[in-house]
């Protein structure tokens, strides 16, 4: 099956998203002092890489349906890493206790289920191999105590918030998307349920790539490397040409 | 997986989604008589599209069919699944207050932002795009189809699981922080999928962030169709008619092509 133009440039672009990260830790001095900083801030960006080359191979989840649910996690990564850099050391921490606490979380949910005996007792030692479990707090709220919006406020981003905001209705399924997304005529009685056509929208795979970028921007102003990432310049170049071609 | 399995894989899956859709449009026809009231089969025929849809993005996209993506879409199917078992435990007064809520609150959200960007001296509403207001205006027409009788409900989607209790309490207890974990990219996630050790003890086994093989495994699209045939349980249960589900058949065809008994014997 022969690709689209836009296909091969999106396959080129997540290729570029793997090496700019790949270039980006390996030039990231490592502090042997500083262990969970580097662990959290660099398995974060590794994540955002991953979120934003995926998505930009899938042109099946560029639409109002399911693309923001990629968005808001993406937007969620951006705005935590921003917050993380102002105070790192004690803010990583806090990151790394609260996903223990949610192993922990998960082990009582499993066992309240009676689950076998086996997977219980393999994540018990997972999680004890890193703190142990009658030490470790299950926390239900947010990692960091603040809702996103106070963060990205704090980390000088809050068109991050809106943008997040913006997107939250969507990802947990609100009134106020699905009426407008599943029914023939939003806003009326006697409107029907239907399957919208969902049709994929170039802006989405934009949109997430800048949300990479200004992470990796960030990123590498943190770690204080001159190096300039190319995902993004060249998935605006390649977008910029192909739609001056009428691709 | 050999081109030849993936394509049998890929056409039984075909097969699901269309089964799935007409299911769906024969339920949307032949909606049942007692969910008549125009805000319940609205509201709960939004829910059955919105977790039909996920299901048919999930199961048309092997891209997804990994640990690393398929849970941005699973978790939503999860809490789609609870709100219509929620709903449908007193669908008159539910069906009206979550949406009512998700109305005032989206409502309050642009009043917020338009307070919040004001200007001193300038035009009120000058920041506020025509958009914006169009917006506004759609989400206030909605509003007032709503009964004012009925109280606007908020509830989480644990506080549904706490309430409905039994298999979907289960549900939830089962998937949840996993499904979290890869929503909100938590410790619990990039340990396991976006971080390695270091063999060297001269590093003291430091965590190395690094880029992930993608994997591929059908079973994420297995459990979409398995949400969504819980869903369209869920209503079954209330429902005079019976709906079957589109899931035994994928089980079938997927024991035909040799996918599941694969899956036994690993």
């Amino acid at each position: 099956m022969q690709s689209s133009p836009l296909e091969k440039a999106c396959v080129r672009y997540s290729e570029y998203v793997r090496s700019d990260f790949e270039v980006a830790i390996k030039n990231w001095a490592v502090d042997m002092r500083l262990a969970d900083v580097h662990s959290v801030i660099g398995g974060l960006l590794a994540r955002q890489s991953v979120l934003g080359a995926e998505f930009s191979l899938q042109s099946n989840l560029w639409n109002f349906s399911v693309g923001p649910l990629f968005m808001s996690a993406m937007v969620e990564i951006r705005v935590n890493m921003s917050w993380l850099y102002i105070d790192p050391e004690p803010r990583c921490r806090k990151f790394l206790l609260y996903g223990l606490g949610q192993e922990k979380l998960e082990l009582e949910y499993k066992r309240s289920l009676d689950h076998p005996l086996e997977s219980t007792r393999s994540q018990e030692s997972w999680l004890n191999s890193q703190r142990n479990e009658i030490f470790t707090d299950v926390n239900v709220g947010t990692w960091s105590g603040k809702t996103v919006k106070e963060m990205a406020i704090e980390a000088n981003i809050a068109d991050s918030s809106l943008l997040h905001s913006a997107l939250a209705s969507i990802v947990h399924s609100g009134w106020d998307h699905v009426f407008q997304i599943y029914l023939d005529r939003p806003g009326t009685l006697d409107a029907k349920a239907q399957l919208p056509a969902d049709n994929g929208k170039i802006e989405f795979l934009l949109s997430s790539a800048r949300v990479l970028d200004e992470t990796f921007s960030a990123f590498l102003q943190f770690t204080n490397q001159g190096f300039k990432p190319t995902a993004y310049r060249y998935l605006e170049k390649q977008i910029r040409h192909q739609t001056k071609d009428g691709n | 997986m050999e081109t030849e399995n993936f394509e049998k894989l890929m056409s039984v899956f075909a097969a699901y989604g269309e089964t799935l859709l007409g299911d769906l449009e024969r339920v949307l026809s032949d909606w049942p008589t007692r969910f008549d009231e125009p805000h319940v089969r609205r509201v709960l025929g939004g829910l059955l599209c919105r977790q039909v849809n996920f299901s048919i993005h999930i199961t048309s996209a092997p891209g997804l069919w990994n640990e690393q993506m398929a849970p941005l879409l699973l978790r939503p199917m999860l809490e789609t699944h609870l709100k219509v078992a929620w709903i449908l435990e007193d669908p008159i007064t539910r069906s009206a207050g979550i949406a009512k809520a998700d109305l005032i609150g989206a409502i309050t959200k642009i009043q917020r932002l338009e307070e919040s960007t004001r200007e001193p001296g300038e035009n009120d509403n000058s920041w506020l795009s025509e958009n914006a207001k169009k917006q506004v205006a759609l989400f206030e027409r909605e509003l007032s189809l709503f009964d004012p009788e009925k109280k606007p409900i908020m509830i989480e989607s644990r506080q549904m699981a706490q309430k409905l209790g039994g298999r979907a309490q289960e549900y939830y207890r089962s998937y949840q922080v996993r499904f979290s974990s890869v929503v909100h990219s938590t410790w619990y996630h990039l340990l396991r999928f976006n971080l390695i050790s270091d063999p060297n003890p001269l590093h003291r086994f430091q965590l190395i962030p690094m880029y992930p093989e993608i994997g591929f495994d059908f079973m994420p699209a297995l459990a979409a169709a398995d949400f969504c045939d819980k869903t369209f349980s869920s209503l079954n249960e209330v429902k005079v008619e019976t709906i079957n589900g589109p899931l035994e058949n994928l089980l079938e065809d997927l024991k035909q092509i040799g996918a599941i008994n694969r899956i036994e014997k690993s």
